[in-house]
């Protein structure tokens, strides 16, 4: 996908550039955006450096395990089928959480053995996933992070007055967002299996 | 508000670390550590990206394109200037950075747009490529519903940013 996005991007630039005359302008853009990048990569480093270091304090004391206390009541709703106490579940529990507090790369391994697992349990075709992996794709894709860190470190090297001041737009948008995306979810998912105590799907 | 929240989770996290025992300093540092991998490995697709942004906005195609737009984003309050951040946020996330900085650069960080777009790209996700990552770890072809549901809570993410920012602006 990215393989034609960038040949596609930059053949639209260079055309409409030409077409409308500003051939210099693109010209000028292109010799700048190796070092416009070196800027920018400067800035977000700084604050992806900073984060991960306060979040690997959060990591290290419990404060991960104890969110996902938290959370675990919220997940069994969203995720019916998820067997309490079950490998699938606790990975899916420390993928979350390691989102929320915008720790991205500690996320994806357990992330990716949640999947596995999930997709282990799953029943019916091969290349069908199950709701729980539609769903907890959906999470994944939609952020909630408690502390938007890259968009507040480049707000405030742009020159921010008030670099923190979108973290409860923030929250909000994401709690709206990810809603919406699990509504539809459920909504479009193949028969939602009845709401049952016990560990569901024990169809041959 | 915010700049509570800032200094509370800084402060906060630092203090339950120490009561816990942990070595805070050592933790930062293994952190930190980790945090400028993470930052040396997105140079390159950073580097491609802003290369594809700039060369666009300087032709002009960006703002032509947002222009064409505003009357069906503008029904939502919506600045046309986040257009390019709406519809490059979902695949790549290097390239949603560089669009975020030339909002900046151009509208001001605390402008409505500015604002809008900081709201768009912290509450949203790279949804193609988190998609290709965990349904490509089981070798799933079929993703059902997700499609759909991811882009509706982007479409929604962008939708209620530009919501909340203009009320609380």
């Amino acid at each position: 996908m990215m393989n034609y996005l960038f040949a596609a991007m930059l053949l639209a630039a260079s055309f409409y550039g030409i077409a409308s005359g500003s051939e210099g302008n693109v010209s000028a853009a292109i010799l700048r955006s190796g070092t416009d990048t070196a800027q920018l990569m400067l800035t977000v480093a700084g604050g992806m450096v900073l984060w991960s270091g306060i979040m690997s304090i959060a990591e290290k004391s419990g404060l991960t395990e104890l969110l996902a206390g938290v959370l675990r009541p919220v997940l069994r709703l969203i995720m019916p089928g998820l067997k309490k106490g079950s490998a699938a579940e606790r990975f899916v529990c420390m993928n979350i959480t390691a989102n929320i507090l915008g720790l991205g790369n500690a996320a994806t391994p357990p992330g990716i053995r949640a999947m596995k697992e999930l997709s282990r349990q799953r029943e019916g075709s091969p290349d069908k996933p199950s709701n729980e992996m539609m769903t907890f794709a959906v999470i994944n894709t939609a952020s909630v992070q408690l502390i938007p860190a890259t968009v507040m470190t480049l707000r405030s090297a742009a020159g921010s007055s008030d670099p923190a001041g979108i973290i409860f737009c923030v929250w909000i948008t994401s709690v709206c967002a990810l809603s919406a995306g699990l509504m539809v979810c459920k909504a479009l998912q193949p028969r939602s299996l009845p709401k049952t105590d016990a560990g569901m799907t024990r169809r041959s | 508000m915010g700049n509570y929240l800032v200094i509370i989770t800084v402060t906060g996290i630092t203090l339950f670390g120490l009561i816990k025992g942990v070595n805070v300093f050592d933790a930062f540092l293994e952190g930190a550590r980790d945090g400028l991998k993470t930052a040396v490995g997105i140079i390159p697709s950073l580097t491609a990206l802003t290369l594809c942004v700039s060369a666009l906005r300087s032709s002009g195609a960006i703002d032509a394109l947002g222009q064409a737009a505003t009357p069906i984003i503008g029904m939502a309050g919506i600045p046309s200037e986040t257009l390019p951040l709406m519809l490059i946020r979902p695949i790549s996330g290097s390239g949603a950075l560089s669009v975020l900085k030339g909002v900046f650069d151009s509208c001001g960080p605390d402008s409505a747009a500015g604002r809008i777009a900081s709201v768009m790209m912290g509450s949203t996700e790279t949804t193609f490529y988190t998609m290709t990552v965990y349904f490509g770890s089981v070798g799933i072809k079929k993703t059902g519903c997700t499609i759909p549901a991811a882009l509706t809570a982007d479409l929604t993410g962008m939708i209620i940013a530009a919501l909340t920012v203009h009320l609380t602006m």
